[in-house]
């Protein structure tokens, strides 16, 4: 079968079925009372919760349909599901129970297993500068944290109406370009099948808000990126796309002195008057993305979202740059 | 002129440059392992996946410091 018509069909059912399933489960998470605070809006309005557990399921109908379709790359598709499963099951776990602040990266570290025991890891991943470098023994070792270090970034940047969905759209449509160009055929699908979801997630989640994935939405996202990474043989662009997230991550952890939770964060990063997010004046304050982009004067949720990926556009084409000038 | 951005403009480009070269360094450092079968040779591979991993830890830690410091500065000026 052609390939445009199996990746428009990919997208396709990621993106219906995930709408579909969100138009189902939102009303529901309401009735049952699952519901998030919106605190970057002066009102605080009460936000569907969990809405990650239709995004989860989007992604499983996804790589149904790819391992069905595309025999070739059955056994990378079933594999990413199941590493994204374990996270989701991490996320789901924390957000009923709260796991803390170091139990939930901890446990997310497992989202790993899948790909190490899977073997399909090609421990010869091109660099920049090196080219096709020989990585035996840090390459399993990488490929089993991975995807449980993306799975807490992700996390760490799922604050406001939209970022976390639009962010990760943007790394994936650069991976798919790179794909494209290296004539990388698994990563051009790989890629594809989480854009759908991703989008129909996106369309919900968007500024404002009527849904939140919760924990278990973007642990999964997170896991599922990484995995693509590395199933995908991406993993230095992804390194390079996903710069901002390594950011976030880094200055987090080394801000507040350790894995934390938001609750246990005694100094916030930010404050909100009004419709406006301003980073907290305090020099002890955590330093975030968002904090960051809201050093010097406070700006209104959807102008930081759109920031933040013009962010994520700029390393997209660092990643291209470097593939195409230096690898 | 919007400081945030331009700040955050300024980590990646240097965060871009950390990742290549904490690429290279560590793969450059990781080769010898495991291709040469020598206790030697195995030795020397640690040492150096070390003293990579101890030099980007080094270099990463500058850049925290050097990002704190923007911040702060921006903070009380603003």
């Amino acid at each position: 079968m052609n390939l445009t018509i199996i990746l428009a069909a990919i997208l396709m059912v990621g993106y219906l079925s995930t709408e579909l399933l969100l138009r189902l489960f939102i009303p529901r998470l309401k009735s049952a009372g699952i519901l998030g605070e919106d605190i970057h809006k002066p009102d605080k309005p009460k936000i569907a919760e969990r809405g990650g557990y239709a995004l989860v399921l989007g992604i499983i109908i996804t790589q149904i349909v790819v391992s069905v379709a595309v025999r070739q790359i059955q056994k990378y598709s079933l594999i990413l599901l199941c590493s994204t499963l374990i996270a989701a099951i991490v996320g789901s776990l924390d957000d009923m129970i709260d796991l803390g602040g170091k139990l939930k990266p901890l446990l997310s570290l497992l989202s790993g297993l899948p790909l190490l025991t899977s073997g399909l890891l090609y421990p010869r991943p091109v660099l920049p500068l090196i080219g096709r470098a020989r990585l035996h023994y840090a390459y399993p070792i990488a490929a089993l944290l991975l995807p449980g270090v993306f799975s807490n970034a992700i996390n760490m940047i799922d604050v406001l109406n939209g970022m976390m969905a639009s962010n990760s759209i943007i790394i994936l449509l650069f991976l798919s370009i790179i794909s494209i160009l290296s004539g990388n055929y698994g990563g051009i699908i790989l890629t594809t099948s989480l854009l759908g979801p991703l989008i129909g997630f996106y369309r919900f989640n968007k500024y404002p808000a009527k849904v939140f994935s919760g924990n278990v939405g973007s642990l999964s996202i997170g896991s599922c990126l990484a995995s693509i990474a590395i199933l995908g043989r991406l993993e230095a662009s992804f390194a390079i796309a996903s710069v901002p997230l390594l950011i976030t991550g880094f200055m987090i952890i080394t801000s507040v002195g350790g894995f934390k939770e938001k609750k246990e964060m005694k100094i916030r990063p930010v404050e909100v008057h009004g419709n406006i997010i301003k980073a907290n004046p305090d020099p002890r304050a955590p330093i975030t993305l968002v904090s960051l982009l809201t050093l010097d004067k406070g700006k209104e949720e959807p102008r930081i979202v759109l920031e933040s990926n013009l962010l994520f556009i700029i390393s997209g084409i660092l990643a291209l740059l470097t593939y195409l000038f230096l690898t | 002129m919007d400081k945030g951005l331009l700040l955050s403009l300024f980590l990646i480009l240097i965060a871009w440059i950390l990742v290549i070269s904490g690429l290279y360094l560590i793969a450059e450092a990781l080769v010898p392992i495991g291709t040469q079968g020598k206790l030697s040779a195995e030795i020397a591979g640690t040492l150096k996946v070390i003293g990579a991993f101890l030099l980007l830890g080094s270099l990463l830690y500058i850049w925290f410091l050097l990002t704190k410091y923007l911040v702060v500065r921006i903070k009380t000026k603003s």
